[in-house]
């Protein structure tokens, strides 16, 4: 570690169960962060701060100004821009000891395995479920831990997957909501604050699994409740009929539909 | 009464409330409770008598799939969570 480091990192290193050997470890990961919104906003932004290694940004959207209550890295000069960029160069300047990279691809089922091999963890703040099936299930066949958060009005769910040894996404929700049963696609709406709270628990455990310490999301679903200021975790398990973590590995490719579940749109 | 927690999704079965207090010795009881006083929410979270794939309930923070399913016995106090899948980000 170089001096700018020791100083950069010294509120996390005086940490009494943080230490060189911990950031050390940090500053050797890469981690992909897949979305660069609401969650993936806060999620990238703890993970630069923390001094991850190399953090690759996925997401193919461009910025609009209806991101701005919430996905604070860009600015309204940054509308029409590719969010996967705009977001590594800003990254790349709050902490320049580390590596960010912008990659403006959309995340398929067809691609998802491929892309997502080869990290030490994935941040998942996608917006919809054909997406997140496909991160779960990239994440489980090529065993890369990944943190999950969703997020949806008020309320925000978390949970870390660690492959072969914690319930996947789709151990508790099997199949998503089927696509017929949309009749529109709008949001439901969202505020800022709460895909921040969400993302910056993914962030938390992601940094201490990186780190090699203990994570309290293991086997466990996080519920949020921000109208209530209400936290909750329930008890997940893995199930041995999960395609994705199962016995047998049965791809599944999920419909694209809208990013809202169809009981928010009566 | 058992207390419901409906997630978001969920909440106009409760008029807009996070919890709601209803009677039932079962999960599928409670389940046809809530139904009888807002019609539509058996067929929101059942599909066949069987808990709806995107459709989690945990009995006193423990998922009822692991226990007895809807048979899940429930008793005085209890809380019982219903939560769909949520995707946002």
């Amino acid at each position: 570690m170089n001096l700018n480091e020791i100083k950069r990192y010294s509120r996390q290193l005086i940490l009494p169960d943080f230490g060189t050997k911990e950031q050390g470890r940090l500053k050797r990961a890469r981690v992909a962060v897949t979305g660069a919104g609401g969650l993936g906003c806060p999620i990238s932004t703890y993970l630069t701060l923390a001094g991850v290694g190399e953090i690759h940004i996925i997401d193919f959207d461009r910025v609009e100004l209806s991101n701005l209550n919430r996905q604070f890295l860009y600015t309204p000069a940054d509308a029409g821009r590719q969010k996967a960029e705009v977001a590594a160069k800003r990254l790349a300047e709050i902490n320049p000891e580390i590596k960010v990279e912008g990659i403006t691809e959309k995340i398929t089922y067809d691609n998802a395995f491929e892309l997502l091999k080869g990290y030490d963890a994935i941040v998942d703040g996608t917006d919809n479920f054909a997406v997140r099936y496909a991160v779960n299930d990239a994440a489980v066949v090529n065993r890369v831990p990944l943190f999950h958060g969703a997020a949806l009005m008020y309320e925000g769910r978390a949970m870390s997957i660690i492959p072969r040894e914690t319930a996947c996404f789709r151990c508790v929700f099997p199949e998503p909501p089927p696509a017929g049963m949309i009749p529109t696609c709008r949001e439901a709406g969202i505020l800022g604050s709460v895909v921040g709270i969400v993302g910056a628990i993914q962030a938390s455990e992601a940094i201490r699994y990186l780190a090699g310490l203990e994570i309290g999301l293991k086997n466990r679903l996080l519920i949020i409740n921000a109208d209530e200021m209400r936290f909750e975790k329930v008890r997940i398990a893995r199930s041995s009929d999960c395609t994705a973590c199962g016995e047998r590995f049965v791809p599944k490719p999920v419909e694209e539909v809208c990013a809202v579940a169809e009981e928010v749109e009566e | 009464m058992v207390t419901v927690r409906l997630a978001t999704p969920l909440r106009k079965f409760s008029d807009g409330k996070p919890e709601i207090k209803v009677t039932g010795s079962t999960i599928r009881e409670v389940i046809e409770n809530i139904d009888r006083a807002k019609p539509g929410f058996k067929e929101r979270v059942l599909e066949n008598n069987e808990i709806k794939q995107f459709i989690n309930i945990f009995h006193n923070n423990e998922d009822v799939r692991f226990k007895q399913g809807l048979d899940t016995r429930v008793e005085e106090d209890d809380v019982i969570s219903i939560l769909p899948a949520v995707s946002g980000g």
